[in-house]
């Protein structure tokens, strides 16, 4: 019994810290999540859609150096086909560690495929030393054609990556709103846990007081006990039994000397 | 006089039994390692902490008065339904809080009713947690929680008188302790048989404890978006058929004929009474199913018994989509679904035996116009049923008849067709889940505006705690104000 208060309080108090550290875990989960999935947005897609415009400009790049081949710069021609070459293969390595969606590992497949045969036949136009002629009949009939190949596969890389972007960001708005669920709900378990507690300190706390004043209040002499009539098992029970015993021993000691 | 905190003792038990099964339903979803896991767990430490609080505080309980047993009863069941929303408010997909609260109210009021386009979305976990509520409804929340808690005497009774129907004491002339025990052990031990054949007959363990919830809890929430029928498995059909029809009788009847008592499901009239009935549905359906060329007759009965027994028993499984029968035949469901299961069963709504006892007492007044000196008695299984819970039934079917007619002229009000709005009425107060029109069979209550899934939400939670209780309660209340 003793320290009953005291045990009741701290138990409370205890399930009152409970509650705000699960609430305060919850919404820090809740917020990972979605900082995970901003992460997701930047890091997967943005970075797919970064490699894919780097092929787009590099195969560009690439026909632009055949072109300065077929006018007759040649050396500076190879120089940029080279070069080209290698950021292309850079990019698609870059894409390839980068698979975060189903079909993309399938859509840099198809680029290096495309890419392999462009690059192939650009090789075989400005390694066979062909003639102006030669080389713009070659162009026309089967490298443009790969050009455009290319850089299609590398645009359906991009789509994928915006496509996914864009449900990503939807699904981004949905888990912050849904973030905001455990708040609420923990505000509502807050505000009946306040309920609560004031409703069992007035019970437990509050009615034994104003018993002990109306019960000195209307306290005579004669009544010989105080008249609290405190119900629960706690200190205020063990006051009231005090002040019955002192008051027992006040009356004796009145007795006594009244004799 | 109600004693606030002797009810708000209790409600915290209630809340913390709550919590055991949000516990375990986040176990399965940590172990299968699903989205749900935070939004169950969350939900179970809220649970279980506000389920604590009151135990701190209230001194153990010697007695508590009817008036308190009341309260709690009535209270336990809203205070549930609201806990029982969080989770799947907190996980979000389809979960709006209207949404949310509904299929909380469907799952603790057995009904079934959902709002879901696609329960297979769910996390297993969260899967669980929703046929849980069926679980812990079927049986009755309050009565779970007496089962665990050594209490006094005077609190059983209390609880047992203001949580049991008269009439479906009329059974048993045991104490209620025990009556509870055998509520319980007959009601966890079918669940147990029908898990076990499920699983032999070729459903994994997780869809066939799901199920078996689901069939004996008389819920009819189901794990696969085509219910029952996406199993196409006769012998599990017939294996559900057969705990549907059980879990419609009493209780109370199942346990005396295990022991074989002389009082027994065979024995008794009304028992024979209701599969007679649901035999008579069966056979007509069957042949007008046939008659129709809708399917062959093997396949008309196969599906016409699964309808019925679904129906009669307030399960609301499906194998069939009911929507496209004919109409002779949607109106004998319609009936089925009014009639609803036996007393002392998990079935909601009206029950069998009150109409039963309706034509019983409508008799007796006709002998009485006849020979006004007669005297005339009503009985149920050899027993004579005083005039005061005559009276009663005829008032509780009233006011049941009055609440679905509100409802539907309510639902209609906010734009939805007439078939939609009476048998969304009629299959939430009866808490039988699906319907006929835009809730049929296959179909769910998402479309339904808001202001009316808040309706039939009010109208499961009247036909479970079988509406006297609420208003019983509402004059309580007005009366201490």
């Amino acid at each position: 019994m003793n320290g009953a208060l005291k045990i009741k309080i701290l138990l409370s108090l205890s399930l009152l810290i409970l509650m705000l550290l699960a609430a305060g875990i919850m919404s820090m989960l809740e917020f990972r999540k979605m900082g995970d999935s901003v992460d997701g947005v930047l890091k997967n897609n943005y970075q797919s859609i970064e490699s894919a415009k780097r092929m787009t400009d590099a195969l560009e790049r690439e026909d632009s150096g055949l072109l300065l081949w077929m006018i007759g710069d040649r050396d500076s021609g190879i120089g940029t086909i080279h070069r080209s070459d290698s950021i292309i293969t850079k990019a698609i390595t870059d894409a390839q560690a980068n698979i975060t969606e189903t079909n993309e590992q399938q859509s840099i497949s198809v680029i290096i495929d495309a890419y392999d045969k462009y690059h192939a036949s650009v090789l075989n136009i400005v390694e066979k030393e062909s003639s102006v002629v030669e080389g713009k009949q070659k162009y026309d009939t089967e490298t443009q054609a790969l050009f455009f190949d290319t850089k299609e596969a590398i645009n359906n890389l991009m789509v994928l990556n915006q496509d996914q972007m864009n449900r990503q960001s939807g699904i981004v708005k949905e888990k912050s709103r849904r973030a905001m669920m455990p708040a609420i709900v923990s505000i509502a378990a807050a505000i009946i846990f306040a309920i609560l507690l004031n409703f069992f300190i007035t019970i437990y706390f509050i009615h034994p007081i104003r018993k002990f004043i109306n019960g000195v209040k209307e306290y005579y002499p004669e009544q010989g006990r105080l008249n609290a009539h405190v119900v629960s098992k706690d200190e205020f029970k063990i006051l009231e039994d005090e002040i019955n015993i002192l008051i027992s021993r006040l009356l004796k000691k009145r007795d006594a000397s009244n004799e | 006089m109600v004693r606030t905190r002797v009810v708000i003792k209790y409600l915290g038990f209630i809340l913390l039994f709550n919590a055991l099964f949000l516990f375990i339903s986040a176990t399965i979803s940590f172990f299968n390692k699903e989205n749900s896991l935070n939004a169950l767990l969350f939900s179970a430490a809220l649970t279980a902490i506000l389920g604590s609080f009151p135990q701190i505080f209230v001194e153990k309980i010697e007695e508590i008065s009817f008036h308190e047993g009341l309260a709690i009863s009535v209270l336990g069941w809203i205070i549930t339904c609201f806990v029982g929303m969080i989770p799947f408010y907190i996980w979000g997909g389809e979960f709006t809080f209207t949404n949310a609260l509904f299929e909380s109210v469907s799952g603790y009021t057995t009904t079934g009713a959902s709002i879901l386009n696609d329960v297979e979305a769910l996390p297993k976990g969260l899967l669980f947690w929703r046929i849980s509520t069926s679980f812990i409804g079927g049986v009755g929340i309050i009565l779970f929680v007496l089962l665990v808690l050594p209490q006094k005497k005077g609190v059983q009774s209390s609880f047992y008188r203001s949580e049991v129907s008269d009439l479906s004491k009329m059974s048993f002339r045991i104490r209620s302790r025990h009556i509870i025990r055998i509520i319980t052990t007959v009601y966890i031990s079918l669940i147990i048989v029908e898990t076990i054949l499920l699983k032999m007959l070729g459903m994994s363990f997780f869809d066939a404890i799901c199920h078996s919830f689901s069939t004996v809890a008389t819920s009819g929430y189901s794990t696969k978006n085509m219910s029952v029928a996406a199993f196409q498995n006769p012998w599990i059909e017939i294996v559900i058929m057969f705990f549907m029809l059980m879990s419609s009788l009493h209780f109370g009847l199942i346990f005396l004929t295990i022991t074989r008592q002389k009082q027994n499901i065979f024995t008794s009239r009304p028992v024979r009474l209701f599969v007679i009935v649901i035999f008579i549905g069966i056979i007509l359906i069957t042949l007008q199913l046939t008659h129709e060329e809708l399917f062959g007759f093997w396949e008309s009965l196969r599906y016409a018994s699964f309808q019925v027994i679904s129906l009669a028993s307030t399960t609301g499984l499906v194998t069939a989509d009911t929507s496209v029968w004919p109409i002779f035949s949607v109106i004998l469901l319609c009936y089925y679904t009014i009639q609803c299961g036996m007393v002392g069963s998990t079935s909601g709504g009206l029950k069998f035996d009150r109409i039963y006892l309706f034509f019983s007492s409508v008799k007796k007044q006709l002998k009485l116009i006849l020979h006004p000196e007669g005297i005339y008695a009503v009985r149920m299984n050899n027993k004579v049923i005083e005039h005061d819970l005559e009276l009663q039934i005829m008032v509780f079917i009233i006011l049941y008849i009055l609440t679905f007619f509100i409802t539907t002229l309510l639902l209609s009000a906010m734009g939805i067709d007439g078939m939609t709005a009476f048998s969304a009425s009629i299959a939430t107060i009866g808490n039988v889940g699906p319907g006929f029109g835009g809730v049929s069979s296959f179909g769910n209550y998402a479309q339904l505006p808001d202001a009316a899934k808040y309706l039939l939400s009010a109208n499961m939670l009247l036909g479970r705690l079988e509406i006297m209780n609420v208003f019983a309660l509402i004059v309580m209340l007005g009366r201490k104000k």
